[in-house]
C-alpha cells in the first residue's frame, strides 16, 4: 500500500514543508527517515546542493563609478519634464489670450470711421454755364 | 550586562538608528530635497542593483532598472503612505520593473553544453545557471532569485511580489522542482 509506504510519506512531508512548516514530530520522523533511507536522503542532499549552487551564482556586482552622477541627471531631467508637463496647458491657454487680446486691440483702435471721408476737390459745385442763344435746334435725348 | 547582550543591544540601537535616519531622509525626499536622494541611492543602490542582476542576469540592463526603480520611487513618492515601509516599497518597484523585462524578452532555447555544473560556483556554473533560469517562467524566477539569492523571507518576497505568501510557497516549490530537474538533465549531459 502506497499509504504504507515510508518513501512516499517522506515525499509529501517535504512537499508540505515547502508549502508551509512541519511540526517538530514530523521533522524528527523525516531525520530518522533519511538515516534509515539513503534514495530519500540522497534526494534530499540534491535538494539542497541546487539551492547552495543557486546561492553561490548570485550575483554581487556593484554600481558603476558614474551610476549616481547619471542617475542624478535622469532625475532632474525627470522634474525638469514634469514640471514643463504640467505648466505646458496653462503656457498654451496664456499665449491664446494673449493673441485674443492683441486681435481685440487691433479691432478697437483701428475701427472704421461712420463718416463718409469727404475728399477735396471732388466736392459738387454749381457752375455757372454760359447762356447758348436758342438756335432753333432741339437736342432729343 | 554580558558581552553578548551588549553586543545584541548595540546591534539593535544601531538598527533603530538607521531606520529613524531613513525616515528623515523619507521626509526630506518628499519635500524634493537633493540631497535626502544621494543618500537614500546610496543606502540602497547597491541591494537594488543586485536584485536587478540576479533576475535579469545582465549587468548593464541591470543598472538601466535600478535607476528606472530609484526615479519612479522619487517621482511617486506622494503615493508612499508609511514612510517606514520606502525600502519594500522601492523593492516593489524593481521587481515589477524586472517582471516587465522578463516578460518582454523571447524565450530562449535550452541549451546548455559544454559546463560543468558539479564543480564549485565557478563561471561555468554561473552559465548553466543563468541558461537554466532563462527556462523558468518570470514569475517562478523571481520567487525562486529574491528566495534563494537574495534570501529574502517569505515575507518579504510576497511583498515585493505584491502577492500573499502561500502564492509565494507555492511558486517557490514549483521553482525548485523544476530548476532541480533542468539542473539533473544538465548535469546528466555533462
Amino acid at each position: 500500500m502506497i499509504l504504507n509506504d515510508p518513501c512516499h510519506k517522506c515525499r509529501r512531508l517535504r512537499q508540505k514543508r515547502a508549502i508551509s512548516s512541519l511540526s517538530a514530530f514530523e521533522e524528527a520522523w523525516l531525520q530518522e527517515h533519511w538515516l534509515a533511507c539513503p534514495e530519500c536522503a540522497a534526494d534530499e542532499a540534491a535538494d539542497l546542493q541546487v539551492r547552495a549552487v543557486l546561492r553561490a551564482s548570485a550575483s554581487n556586482i556593484d554600481a558603476s563609478h558614474d551610476f549616481d552622477e547619471k542617475l542624478l541627471r535622469r532625475v532632474r531631467l525627470d522634474r525638469g519634464a514634469r514640471t514643463l508637463a504640467y505648466w505646458s496647458p496653462a503656457f498654451v491657454g496664456a499665449a491664446l489670450a494673449g493673441i485674443a487680446a492683441l486681435a481685440l486691440i487691433q479691432v478697437l483702435a483701428f475701427r472704421p470711421d461712420p463718416k463718409p471721408a469727404v475728399l477735396e476737390g471732388r466736392e459738387a459745385r454749381r457752375v455757372e454755364l454760359p447762356v447758348i442763344p436758342d438756335s432753333g435746334f432741339t437736342i432729343h435725348r | 550586562m554580558g558581552p553578548e547582550a551588549m553586543a545584541s543591544f548595540q546591534t539593535a540601537t544601531t538598527a533603530a538608528e538607521a531606520r529613524s535616519a531613513e525616515l528623515r531622509l523619507v521626509a526630506r525626499l518628499r519635500e524634493g530635497d537633493e540631497e535626502a536622494m544621494t543618500a537614500i541611492i546610496g543606502r540602497h543602490r547597491r541591494r537594488i542593483i543586485r536584485v536587478a542582476a540576479n533576475a535579469l542576469r545582465d549587468s548593464h540592463e541591470a543598472e538601466d532598472v535600478a535607476q528606472d526603480a530609484f526615479i519612479k520611487a522619487f517621482r511617486e513618492i506622494h503615493r508612499l503612505r508609511d514612510d517606514r515601509a520606502f525600502a519594500s516599497y522601492l523593492y516593489k518597484i524593481c521587481v515589477r520593473l524586472c517582471m516587465d523585462r522578463l516578460r518582454s524578452r523571447r524565450p530562449e532555447p535550452g541549451i546548455v553544453d559544454g559546463a560543468e555544473p558539479s564543480g564549485g560556483p565557478g563561471v561555468e556554473t554561473r552559465v548553466v545557471v543563468e541558461r537554466l533560469l532563462e527556462q523558468l517562467t518570470p514569475c517562478l524566477r523571481l520567487t525562486l532569485v529574491l528566495r534563494e539569492m537574495e534570501q529574502m523571507s517569505y515575507e518579504e518576497v510576497a511583498s515585493a511580489m505584491n502577492v500573499p505568501v502561500g502564492t509565494v510557497r507555492s511558486r517557490l516549490h514549483a521553482a525548485r522542482e523544476r530548476f532541480r530537474a533542468l539542473w539533473v538533465e544538465a548535469t546528466k549531459e555533462s
